[in-house]
This record gives structure tokens, sequence and C-alpha cells, in this order.
């Protein structure tokens, strides 16, 4: 029953993971894992696609609890996209959206970790 | 069977007698008396069947050994030389050749003759019957059928001289003779119980046949020699010449095979010390087999097989290392037997001792067959351990321990036995795995144990009683898919008309959520006496938890004060499922703004919590939740959903608390039809009444 799956690849330095199916107790090491091995490997600024997702328990919103003090201390994100009205209300309920940044698909999500940089480059430029 | 025994003497007496009196009648009438004389051939051959039948049943009580059966022969054969040897000392003793047959000269004659004959008949018969209980011990299928062909063949022999006389035999009785020795060379070869023999008995056997094999041969030589009527063989002559013939084969048979018994019993001594250890083996392997089953504590299995290492490879001192499962932090010595702890370590400090190593590495039986003293700086380590084994405990491949096993002599173990050392320590492994599981079982049980405990305490933390007062109506209900869960409710008297009832969702499920979830508890008992305001509490909540709880784990919480006069909720929600407010039919999900207890410090939280005051009416239903009931899964996989729950609570508007919560509770039960609970499940249903009102 538990079917679970996660797909992942990279656009513009921006690491994409899309998750499949169940994501409950059984499944949710296996984000854990993926999470762990992209902070190894310095991959700060995270998108994660909900679009397959069909539903996901409180140990699945622990696991983006886990990482993300961590990926924000060295300056990248967990940002969330494409969540069905049934995910998003499991995120709502727990007051995620106030936490996390959500959109509506991965395209608004890229342009904002890109305008992100953006300004923290000519913040520095400022500085400078 | 007694009685059939005193039946079988009486008979046997009076055929003795019967005997003497034709004895003594042929030799008043003369030897012409053909038909008495055959009348006493027949009493004979019953008298022979009898005193066979009694001696057997004698026999059969008694439970002798070999060397026992052994002397009674040597017993039994002197006794009939000493019969002969009286006999060639009595004067007196006369007998004469008569046609064909042989008649006493006199009375005393017949009388002695008829004493002496029935003696030797009795011992012959008694020598016959030990003979067969040596032929039939270890008796296989064809060894009785065997046997009886002996008999018949002897027999035979023995009946055609029915009429012959002294010294004269035909040629079929010639042919039968042959017949019956070749049977009893057959038979002179089993001798199985040779071998079981221990080597005190061999040596008591050997013992006893050196007397016995010259006498018995100089027994069978007088026998079957003399024709002379006037030797000591001429009282059974004149008996009859088939008990001559009898007692000759019976006593020829037992010169065969007791020389060949000679023989084979000296040859079986050099193997004696290899039987010895084979049995040793055998019955040591028997007893670790048993040991299998028996291991019940561990100190006394490693004993065992201390012990029984000593036997079955004939040792001087043995020790047993065993794999540390727990830790993983390699092999501990278990247990040793003739050598004390502190001279095991010492041998392992040298650093020349590197036999441990080498099983480890190479998982086989190493053999240090020649210690030399420069391995063993001590003394006494030296002369304990001349040569050593240690060999692996493989399970799966795995090496879980290595047996030592050392001699104090040089070349101290038999590479024959290496093969027998593998299959004990093939035991030595299932029993040590046998014991890990029990132990691990036990381990089990305790746990399960623990468990309930755990349950028990959990349902104490609930609260025993619900709040009472006249204008409300609560009632709630808590069902953790284990033992113990994260899910709670809890009630606290603020004042007399205020009420605070809080419901909660520790994220996880099992032992940790129920750890958290006594926690929160034990806060919130004591938080709600300080802060009045629902909102003010889970701050204070949140700020508490958030440094304690795992970064991954949360709680999601709600709790409303209710003002019992007033019938004002104040109700504030951290991350948690909506209240369900039933007014007048009207369906409200009321979901104040709030982030979970344990996501954020502090700011974000307190910045965000909302207190809302709703006004209720007398008799509105209001309804807290986990998401366990909604998220509740049947068969098919199809959630039981919010939408039938808030249908359900409508049915059940106007019963009471405790009806709308079982009615609800049974509800998500027949929906999952009793499978597998995924998650805790907790509801809380409570009714203001505004008591002036009614």
């Amino acid at each position: 029953m538990t079917d679970f799956k996660i797909v992942q690849c990279e656009k513009n330095g921006i690491s994409i993971i899309e998750l499949k199916g169940f994501l409950d107790a059984h499944t949710a090491p296996e984000l854990e894992d993926t999470f762990q091995k992209l902070i190894k490997n310095k991959k700060y600024k995270i998108i994660v696609n909900f679009r397959d997702l069909s539903y996901i328990s409180s140990a699945g919103l622990g696991v983006f609890m886990a990482f993300i003090e961590e990926v924000r201390k060295n300056e990248g994100d967990i940002k969330l996209t494409n969540m069905t009205p049934k995910v998003f209300n499991v995120f709502d309920l727990l007051g995620f959206p106030i936490l996390y940044e959500i959109y509506g698909n991965e395209e608004d999500a890229i342009a904002k970790f890109l305008k992100d940089g953006e300004n923290k480059d000519s913040m520095t430029q400022e500085i400078e | 069977m007694k009685a059939k025994k005193v039946i079988f003497i009486i008979l046997s007496s009076l055929v003795i007698v019967q005997v003497f009196l034709i004895d003594v009648v042929l030799k008043s009438l003369g030897p012409e008396s053909i038909g008495l004389y055959t009348i006493k051939q027949f009493l004979l051959i019953s008298e022979i069947a009898l005193f066979y039948l009694i001696i057997n049943k004698i026999e059969s009580k008694i439970e002798r050994n070999s060397v026992s059966k052994i002397g009674i022969l040597l017993i039994l054969t002197a006794a009939i030389l000493v019969i002969f040897g009286l006999l060639s000392f009595i004067p007196g003793i006369k007998f004469d050749l008569s046609s064909q047959y042989i008649i006493a000269l006199n009375y005393f004659t017949v009388i002695i003759s008829n004493i002496f004959s029935t003696l030797i008949i009795f011992i012959s018969v008694y020598f016959f019957v030990i003979l067969k209980n040596f032929i039939l011990s270890y008796r296989r299928k064809s060894t009785i059928r065997n046997f009886i062909l002996l008999c018949i063949s002897i027999s035979l022999t023995s009946l055609t001289y029915f009429y012959t006389g002294v010294g004269k035999s035909t040629s079929f009785s010639m042919l039968l003779m042959v017949i019956s020795i070749i049977l009893m060379l057959i038979h002179s070869f089993r001798l199985p119980w040779v071998i079981y023999l221990s080597r005190k008995e061999k040596y008591y056997t050997i013992g006893y046949l050196i007397l016995l094999c010259p006498m018995i041969i100089f027994l069978v030589v007088v026998l079957g020699s003399s024709s002379n009527i006037n030797s000591p063989v001429g009282v059974l002559y004149y008996s009859s010449s088939i008990v001559r013939e009898l007692v000759f084969n019976i006593f020829l048979f037992g010169t065969i095979y007791l020389n060949v018994a000679f023989i084979s019993t000296i040859f079986h001594l050099p193997t004696q010390d290899i039987f010895d250890k084979k049995l040793v083996e055998i019955s040591s392997l028997h007893n670790l087999s048993r040991l299998v089953t028996q291991a019940f504590d561990f100190r006394d299995l490693i004993e065992e097989i201390n012990k029984l290492s000593l036997t079955v490879c004939d040792g001087s001192c043995t020790w047993i290392e065993i794999k540390n499962k727990k830790n993983n932090s390699g092999f501990y010595i278990a247990g040793s037997k003739n050598i004390s702890l502190d001279e095991i370590n010492e041998l392992y400090s040298n650093s020349e001792f590197k036999i441990s190593e080498e099983v480890k590495n190479n998982k086989k039986l190493v053999y240090l067959e020649n210690i030399n003293s420069k391995l063993l700086s001590n003394e006494n380590l030296s002369k304990k351990i001349k040569s050593l084994i240690a060999f692996p405990l493989i399970s799966h491949s795995d090496l879980i321990g290595i047996i030592y096993i050392g001699s104090n002599q040089q070349y101290g173990f038999d590479k024959e036995y290496f093969n027998i050392i593998t299959t004990f320590a093939d035991q030595v492994t299932i029993s040590l795995e046998n014991a890990e599981l029990l132990e691990k079982s036990f381990e089990k049980e305790r746990i399960e144990r623990e468990l309930l405990l755990a349950q028990k305490m959990q349902q104490k933390l609930l609260p025993q009683k619900f709040p009472e007062h006249p204008n409300l109506d609560i009632y709630a209900f808590t069902l953790p898919a284990y033992e113990v869960g994260g899910d709670f409710y809890d009630f606290s008297t603020i004042n007399e008309n205020k009420i605070g009832i809080i419901l909660g969702d520790v994220s996880g499920k099992g032992i940790s959520a129920a750890f958290y979830m006594s926690l929160i508890k034990g806060m919130f008992q004591a938080l709600s006496k300080i802060y009045e305001s629902p909102k003010e509490l889970l701050i204070n909540i949140n700020k508490s938890i958030y440094g304690i709880i795992d970064k991954n784990s949360f709680v999601s919480l709600i709790y409303g004060v209710l003002d019992l006069i007033k019938g004002k909720l104040y109700l504030s929600r951290a991350g948690h499922c909506p209240m369900i407010w039933i007014s007048n039919s009207n369906i409200q999900q009321i979901k104040p703004k709030g982030i979970g207890v344990g996501l954020d410090s502090g700011d974000i939280f307190t910045n965000t919590i909302e207190e809302i005051e709703l006004q209720l009416n007398s008799n509105d239903v209001c309804v807290l939740y986990t998401d366990g009931i909604t998220e509740a899964r049947n068969k098919k996989n199809e959630e039981f959903g919010l939408e039938k729950f808030i249908q359900l609570i409508l049915n059940n508007y106007n019963n009471k608390a405790f009806t709308i919560c079982n009615n609800l509770i049974d509800e998500v039960k027949s929906f999952t039809e009793q499978d597998t609970q995924f998650d805790d499940i907790t509801l809380v249903v409570f009714k203001w009444k505004n008591f002036e009102q009614n």
C-alpha cells in the first residue's frame, strides 16, 4: 500500500524533488535520506513538487521540519509547489504556509530563488 | 510361570527315577529287553528336553554380562572334568558289552552311573543354554533361524545313535556330523559381544578363556576319542549313545566357539582405545543434542559445552570465546575449564600467540601439535598446554565463537577426530543460537509487559472523570493505534464556572509520542491555572516545548476555555484540526489562526496565534477531534472523511454527548471493519446548556 517515489532533478542550480504516492511514517525515511544527501552536497536551494503526492502524514511533515533550519542557515530554502488541495489542507492546518513558501508551480519557485539571489548580489554591491 | 517350572521339575524327577528303575530292571532281567531299552531312550530324550526348559526359565530371568557367562561356562566345564576325575577314582564301576548293549555288572554301578550321567546331562544342557544366550545376544533376523538349524542338526546327529552300539557310527551320522560342524563354525563368528567389552572386561574374558579353552579341548578329546566302556565316559555310553553324542556335540560346539572368541578378543585388544573413544564421542554428542533442547540458562550451557569439549576431544583444559553481539566489540571469554581467566589472558598477551587471529581470519580449525615453551613463559601454563586446537563456531557463514581445547601432551589430538569436532562445533553453534533465541523471546516478552504497563500508565494519565456542572454535558474517547499513543485530551477546572478543554496530537506514534504527550499534559495542568487565556497558554507551552522536542516532531493542540454561566467559549488552535460547532443545524468549522507547537521558537508562533470568542447557544454541539478519525481508512483504502463525520454529528445532534461520542466511534470502527488502526483516534464532544433557559 505504501507506494512512494522520489524523482530528483536540477534546474539553474536548484534541486527539484518530485514526490509521488504516500508520504507517511514508513516512507518518510526515504525522503530524509534524499534531503541528507542534498545537504551533504551543499545543495541548499531545494524545491519540493507535490503534484503527484496523494497523502502526507504528520511524520511526513516532520521531515521538512528536520532540515529547514540547516538549509536556511546556509542561505538556502525549501520551497513547496503544486500541492493538491488535500495535501495543502494538511500543511495549512499546521500553519506551514507561514513557515514555508508555497507556490502553485515550479517556475514561480525558481523565479523566487533567482530573484533572491539577485537581491543578495545587489545588496552586497551596495555595501561595497 | 512358577507353576510351570515346578511341573517341569517334578516331571524331570519322575523321568530320572524311571530311568533309574529301568536300569535296575535291565540289570536284573538281563540285556534281552529291547522294548525297555527303547523306552529308556525316549525317557532320556524327554529328560534332556525338560532340563532345557527348566534351565532356560532360570537363565532368562538373570541378566548376565558376557564375562559372567564365560565364568559360568568355566565352572560347568570344570565340574564335568571333576566328575570324570571322580569316576576314574571310584572303584567297582564295571560295565560289560553284551551284543550291542552295555550292561552294568553290579547295582552299585547302576546307582553311580545314574547319578553322574544325570549330572553330566544337566551340566551339558546348562552349558548349551549359556552358549545359546551368547549366540542370540545382538541377534539379527537370520540369527535364530541359523541357530535352530544347528540345533536340529545336532539333535539328528545324536538321534542316529538310537540303536547304534558303542564306538560305532554309520556314514549317515558322519554326514550329519560334518553338517553340524560346518554350522558350528558359522556360528562361532557370531561374536558381536566381544566388541562391546570394555578393556577390563576383555582382560577378564581372556583370563577365563586361557583356563577354559584347554579344559574344554581336553574334555572334547576325552568325550570323542574314548570308546573304552570302562573309562569314565562309559557312564554316558551306559546311559545312552544318544546322550554321549549330544554331550560331545555340545562341548565340541563350545570348543569351537570359545576358541574363536578367545582369538577374537585378543585381536580386539589393540583397537580397544579407539573403540572406547568412539563410545565416549557418541555418548557426548548424544548428551549435546539433549543439551540443545534443555539450555535455558546461558551460563549452564557454556559450562556443559566446556565439559563436553574435554570428553569429546580428550583434552585437559578448554575455554570458549563468544562474539559479543550486543555492541559488536569483538569476542569475550564466556567460560573455561581447568584453566583460569588470568592464564588465558596471559596466553593472549603473548605476541607469538596468533591462533585466535588465524581462526578468525580463515574460519577453520587450527591445530598446534607441539607448543614450545617459548610461547608459554609461565611454567605452570606450559605444563598444562603442550598442544592446542582451536576451532570456529560458524552460523550462516558468520563466526560466532571459538572453542579452544588444550592437551597436556604433545601431539595430544588425533587428526581422525577433526571430523567429529566439526559435528561437535555444529551442535554447539545450534545450542548457542537456541539459547540466544530463547533469550530474545524472553526479552520480547519483557518489553511487551513493559508496554502493557506503559499503556496502563497512559490510561491513568487521562482524566479519570469528566467535569461536572449543571450547564455542561461532556464526553470524550481515545484509542491508541499501538499500545500507547500520542493523542490526548484533558480538562482543567479554572474556577467553579470556567473549565478548560484541551485536545492534542503529537506527531508520530507509539512510545516517543507517548512521552511528549505526558510532558504536555503536565505542562497543561500547571499552566492552565496561571494563564486563563487559551492563547497565552499555548504560547507558553510552545516556548517550553520548542527546545525539548525533536526537530522533526511537533504537537498540534486545540484549547478552549468555556464560561459555563455565560456560554462563552474562548478558543485557540495550534495547528490542530478545527472545532466543529453545530448550532441550530448550522455547521461551522472554527479555525482560528495558529501554527503547530514545536515548529517555531516563539516569534512566528506568538504573532500568528489567534484567540476567538464564541457565544454558544443552549444545546449547541461542539466537537474536538484528531485526524485519526477523518483519515481512518478501510480495506479499499478509502478515507472516512470530514464530510461523513460532520453528517454523523448532525444526525446525532439531539443526543447526549455520551451517545454522540459512542455513535461516532462505532461508525468509524465499522467503517474500518476492525482493520489495523493506522493512527490514534481521539474525540471530545461537549454541549453547553443554558440552565436558566431550560
